[in-house]
């Protein structure tokens, strides 16, 4: 019980984590509009990847419209992030 | 006839397997102890860490977002400047002893959370030809073309240190 309640707590750190760098993005795309963010969603990857167990992550679409995608774990205890974001 | 030989109580060699079996017993009890401690101190960990990191990267997205400029005399430092009913005010965030201390207009200091080993800031900027980058305080040349703050913040002391990015855009 107390291994599953550890792997529970893990799961949340990584679910806060995650939620965290959705927002960093969200914060970065408002500043940069529609300017090249190639450089800036690489970043965000690198450290999805530092923070997320085989993190991962997606932007979809073109300003002002956007999916963001995160993803992490593997199997069984893949989990996935999404929000849709339109900019003003 | 009364037997002589028959005896009463334990003999040596049935008291040496009890004491062993006891032994292996008291073992295998000790390490189950032992590992459900340490996944009970990693657990706290983790909780403690997690709640320190949201609670610091919420406070300093707080105030870029309050700031009408930001600025920094290094990169483990933030300084926001704001306009509150008429009055500019400014507020200082740096790190000593591993808290984030906030310093503000009175000049009084005060720690904010504790558990943060490390703190670094880079500033987001435009040049001439629309691009966007990330720089560091020294090379910011004018603090009002500052658009926005990357945040890392350093959470928790060996073993358990995790590292949390954030970004705050000024209004």
């Amino acid at each position: 019980m107390q291994v599953s309640t550890f792997k529970q707590t893990k799961a949340n750190t990584y679910f806060a984590f995650a939620t965290t760098q959705l927002i960093s993005l969200i914060e970065q795309l408002s500043v940069l509009k529609n300017a090249d963010n190639r450089s800036f969603i690489q970043l965000w990857n690198q450290e999805n990847a530092l923070g997320l167990p085989n993190g991962n992550g997606e932007v979809i679409g073109t300003y002002p419209d956007y999916t963001i995608v995160i993803r992490w774990g593997s199997g069984e205890t893949c989990e996935t992030l999404q929000r849709q974001l339109v900019l003003s | 006839m009364r037997d002589i030989t028959k005896t009463v109580g334990f003999v040596l060699i049935e008291l040496m397997i009890a004491l062993a079996l006891g032994l292996i017993i008291i073992s295998g009890l000790l390490g189950v102890y032992v590992a459900a401690y340490q996944i009970d101190q990693e657990e706290m960990m983790l909780n403690n860490n997690q709640a320190d990191a949201d609670l610091a990267i919420t406070l300093l997205q707080l105030a870029v977002h309050k700031a009408d400029v930001v600025c920094a005399k290094d990169d483990h430092t933030l300084t926001v400047r704001y306009t509150q009913n008429g009055l500019v005010m400014q507020e200082t965030y740096f790190l000593s002893k591993n808290s984030l201390f906030e310093d503000n207009e009175n000049n009084k200091q005060q720690e904010k959370v504790r558990n943060i080993s490390a703190m670094n800031f880079l500033f987001t900027i435009k040049d001439n030809s629309n691009y966007f980058s990330d720089v560091s305080a020294d090379a910011v040349k004018d603090w009002s073309h500052v658009l926005g703050v990357r945040i890392q913040v350093i959470v928790g002391s060996k073993p358990y240190v995790k590292t949390w990015y954030s970004y705050a855009a000024l209004p």
